[in-house]
This record gives structure tokens, sequence and C-alpha cells, in this order.
């Protein structure tokens, strides 16, 4: 059953799979004029040009060239980055863990951020904490990471001398101490967005029949809310981070830039100025990847959370 | 035909005073908000003495005080009259880059769901990839390949955007399209246009409204983490990320370079939120009755 529904997930994401590396090989299409020129900007000479071109094949047919990039990217092959002179898979690759790092850390300290503010608010519905905590999240979607970052580098790093603010440190536990200050960063701007839908489930799971029954059958509140409440709550929570996994992504290409921290997403941000698109390109596909890796995770630690799941 | 026209433009005079006297104080205290800071950014030439670009060295890094109540640069330049000049900036970016995917996703979405089939499959299919890619990760690969600067980041959000709002007009449109209005218009042999813009096409887009405003917000912040990233607007013209930016480097010892113009975009955030959150209020409430 499990097998046969992972299959039909899998063949779902071929189409979307296909539709990422068309998006990300129309990318360089965008560049105006020649992109070998574009690429290497007062280093052109015609040698160097004619060599980019045969290079990336742009003097094939365009279905060629796609049928070629896709090729080489199933291979896990995007060619020398002309600025660091090294391959940019291999590039790529070493700076997806720190990425990853991040990304799991931000989503833990959100959720243990967002959770309880939004039980808070759903069991007080309409009252005056609710409206208080209802107040604090809008008031905070507008919250810049960028700007946080800095001040929180500022005020927890420089100030109080509690965290480092930047670099990526070395070894498990020092690496873990240097993210600490960035993944608060994107859990207190994620913070506003997952805590709302949050509530919203959490609403939906007060009202369910186990709740009405555990409190008919005379249980605390305490025990409804510690036993029933909190694991029925882990679906939702674990469904607004999978759908909110976009921002998380947009959240650590800010924040890595700000903390000065080697993952993926100031890879991206540095490779602009390098002119290094094909880096660009490769970044792109590899989080849209990693998106829908993520989603389809999901459905499969809904199995595993909630056994009321019907495979279909 | 003149009678129509008459009833409708008083209909939208009635809908825009409603916005104010309805019930719910989150909407009517957000729209005062963002008028405010409109007729600020509008009227920013008579609020302050400063010209937001001029070099004034001698009064470089001054603390916040009567004269400069935000302080001021490296280049002597008044905070206060660069954050409200780059209200102009930052606005616009929040209407233009929500105005053209709204307009846009919604006439796809309107298609999309009222032609179903081959249609809907495709634009089906293509909104499930954009939405795999995180937004501002393809907004910043699009940018960086059409070169930084406003127009190119009009260009990646409107590339990009565009699929929320047909998303959410397809829903709606599908569970409209069955509603008895629909048939009616069909057996009166109205033409497929005049039903999905004069028929369907109210009655489905206030839920795109909604999610406009919260769109908004997240276009000022993409706007202006692609001017911090040196992405978007460029220096020296006032805009709240640009500022920040410009700050980065003397937080320690100007912290009012980077603070003003933050707080500034969450100001506008939570008032353009709060505005949202009203419309879905009253949105709930007519659905109810």
């Amino acid at each position: 059953m499990v097998m046969r529904y992972l299959g039909r997930r899998l063949l779902q994401i071929v189409p979307v799979l296909v539709g990422i590396s068309l998006v990300v090989f129309l990318l360089v299409r965008l560049i105006p004029g020649d992109p070998a020129r574009a690429m290497l900007g007062t280093r052109a000479t015609p040698e160097l040009i004619a060599r980019l071109h045969s290079q990336f094949g742009l003097d094939k047919p365009i279905w060629v060239q796609y049928l070629d990039f896709l090729g080489s990217v199933l291979h896990g092959d995007f060619g020398i980055s002309f600025f660091y002179q090294t391959s940019i898979g291999g590039l790529v690759l070493a700076r997806i863990p720190l990425t990853v790092a991040l990304l799991a850390y931000a989503a833990l300290m959100s959720i243990i951020l967002a959770l309880p503010l939004a039980l808070l608010a759903a069991f007080r519905r309409g009252g005056v904490l609710d409206q208080g905590i209802r107040l604090l999240f809008t008031g905070s979607l507008g919250l810049p990471a960028f700007w946080l970052g800095l001040l929180l580098a500022l005020i927890l790093g420089v100030n109080l001398g509690l965290f480092p603010v930047s670099g990526a440190g070395s070894g498990v536990l020092d690496g873990l101490w240097h993210l600490t200050l960035p993944a608060f960063t994107i859990a207190l701007s994620i913070t506003p967005i997952i805590g709302r839908s949050l509530r919203s489930s959490l609403i939906d799971v007060l009202r369910s029949d186990f709740v009405t029954t555990g409190r008919a059958a005379g249980l605390s509140r305490r025990t409804i809310t510690l036993t029933y409440v909190l694991r029925n709550s882990l679906v939702p929570a674990v469904t607004v981070l999978s759908v909110n996994v976009g921002w998380l992504i947009g959240g650590t290409v800010i924040v890595e830039q700000v903390f000065a921290l080697p993952g993926l997403g100031s890879l991206l941000v540095t490779s602009i100025t390098t002119r290094d698109y094909t880096i660009i390109q490769a970044v792109t596909l590899i989080l849209a990847l990693f998106v829908v890796l993520v989603n389809l995770a999901t459905d499969l630690v809904y199995v595993a959370l909630d056994p009321r799941v019907v495979l279909r | 035909m003149a009678v129509l026209s008459v009833t409708r433009s008083r209909r939208v005079g009635r809908g825009i005073t409603r916005l104010f006297t309805l019930p719910g104080w989150e909407r009517r205290v957000g729209l005062a908000g963002v008028l405010v800071v409109a007729l600020l950014a509008t009227a920013a030439p008579l609020l302050t003495a400063y010209d937001p670009t001029v070099l004034d060295l001698p009064h470089a890094l001054q603390p916040p005080s009567l004269a400069h109540p935000f302080g001021t640069d490296p280049f002597g330049r008044d905070i206060f009259s660069r954050v409200l000049y780059g209200a102009r900036i930052d606005l616009q970016i929040g209407l233009i880059g929500v105005a053209i995917p709204l307009v846009c996703g919604t006439a796809i979405g309107l298609v999309s769901g009222f032609y179903g089939g081959w249609i809907d499959g495709i634009i089906g299919r293509i909104i499930d990839v954009v939405v795999a890619f995180p937004f501002l990760v393809l907004v910043i690969a699009i940018v960086a390949m059409l070169g930084p600067g406003l127009v190119s980041f009009y260009i990646a959000v409107s590339l990009v955007s565009w699929v929320a709002y047909a998303r959410i007009i397809r829903g709606e449109v599908l569970s409209a399209r069955g509603r008895e209005y629909v048939l009616a218009a069909r057996m009166l042999g109205y033409s497929d246009a005049r039903i999905m813009f004069r028929h369907l096409l109210p009655n489905v887009v206030p839920a795109v409204f909604v999610f406009a405003m919260s769109d908004i917000v997240l276009d000022i912040l993409t706007g202006a983490s692609l001017g911090f990233f040196g992405l978007g607007v460029q220096s020296p013209t006032p805009e709240w990320g640009v500022m920040i930016a410009e700050g980065r480097d003397f937080i320690t010892t100007a912290w009012w370079m980077v603070a003003f113009p933050g707080l500034a975009i969450i100001v506008v955030g939570l008032f353009f939120s709060l505005v949202g959150d009203g419309l879905a209020d009253v949105i709930r409430r007519i659905d109810a009755r």
C-alpha cells in the first residue's frame, strides 16, 4: 500500500521536475544580449567567447541545448566555474550541509516559538490574549529578516557578546553555536506566518470530537492539551512548515548573507557579482528540488503521525 | 445602459465608503494608516527642509536631534527625509509589484477555471512548477539574469507571483461555475467573455484583494531585500532596503541609520496586513449571511 502510494506520488513529481529543469534552463535566456559576453564581462575576447559558445552549445538548436543541459544535470555536471576555477557541482555540494542545517534549526525554532503562542490564542479564541497574539503576529508580518539579523547581531552578538555574529565555526557544537543567531533570525521572521496558520488549524483541532469527548469524560484541560491536542497539532505544524518551506529558504538566503555563512544562499548572491550564471542556475535548481523533496517527505510523515490518513 | 453605469458607479462609491463605515477596527485603522503614509510620501517636500540626496559633510553621522529627528548618515544626509522620500519608492514597489501579477493572474485564473479541459491542464502544470521554486530565490535568479534595478524586479515579480492569483481565482471560479447566476447568464446566451468578466469576476475577485494586501507586504520586503543586496534600487536613491545596507557598516556607531528605515518597513507592513485581515473578516461575514 505504502509502496504503491509512493510510486504514484513519484510519478506525479516527474512533470514538475521536467518543468523545473525547463525554467532553470530558460533562465540564462533572460540575459540581454550574448550570455557568453555577459559572463566574461571585461575579460571577453573573441577566442574566449567562441570557447564559451561551444562549451555551452550556444551554436546548437535550442532543444538540443536543453537535452544537453538535462543530460549534464542528471550527471550532476554543471561545468567549471569561471570565478572559482573548480567544478560547480562540487562547489554547490559542499555548501548544501550548512544550508540544510540552518533550515532545520530555523524550522525547529519557529515551531518552538509559534506553537505555544498559537495554542494559547486558539484556547482563548476571541479573548484579550488571542487578540494580543494575533496583533503581535500581524504586526511582525512586515519584519525584514536582514534588518532583524543586523539588530540581533548588534544587541546579542556585539553588545552582549552572547553569540558569534559571522562565519560558520568548526565542529558540530561550535557550528550549532554559530548558527543559533541566524536560525533565530529566520525563525522570528517566519513565526507570524506559521503562527497565523497554526492558530486557525488548532481552532479546528479544539473543535474535534475527541476534545469534546475528553471534556465530557471529565479529563482536565491539562491532560487534554498535553496528551491529545498537542499530538494532534503536530500534523498541522508539519503541514504549515512544509507549505512555507519556500519562505524558510528565502529567509536562509537573506540571513546567510547577513551573517557571512558559506551556504547556498550566499553562493547565489555572490555569484551575481561574479557573473557565474551557471552557479545561479545550479543553486536555483537545487533549492527547487529541495522544496519538492520536502513536500514529498511531508506526505509520508503524515502517515507516520496520523494513522487516520488514508492513502489514495 | 446609462442607468446601468450610474448604478454601477454608485455601487463602487458605496463600496469605498463602506470600507470605512463597516464595523471592524482593523480594516479602518489599516486603511487610515496606509492613507497617512501615502500622504506623507506625497507631501515629503513640504515636511522636510532637507534634500534626501544632497551631501552635507560637516553634519555627518549626527545622532537623532530636533534638527535631524532620525539623525544623519556619513554623507550628512538627513535620515528622516530619506525615510520619507523612501516611502515613495517602497509604496511604488508594493503597488506595481502587486498590480501586474494581480491583473495577469486573475485573467489567467478566470480562463483556466471557466474553460477547464486542456487549457486548465496546461495552466495547472505551469502553476505547479512555479510554486515549486522558493519565491525569493527565483526572483533573485531572474533579476541576476536581467541585471539589477527596479524594472528587472517588476519583471521578476510578475513572472513569479501571478501564479498565486491564478490559483486563488481558479479555485473560486470552479466553485462558482455551477451557481444559478452563471447558468442564468448562459441560458440568456451571453458570450463567454461577458459571463467571465461581468458575472464571475465581481463574485470571485474579493478573495484576491485579501491576498493582495499580504502580497504588498511581501513585495515591499522582497524589494527591500533586493535593495539590501544591491540588486534593486541603486544608491543614492532613498529606498528603505538600500538605506539599511548603507547603515550596515556603521551599525555599532550609528544605529539610527539602520533602525529607522527598518521600522518604516514594519509600520507599512502592519497597516497593509491590518487592511487584509479586516477585508477577510468582511468577506467571511458576507459569506455567512
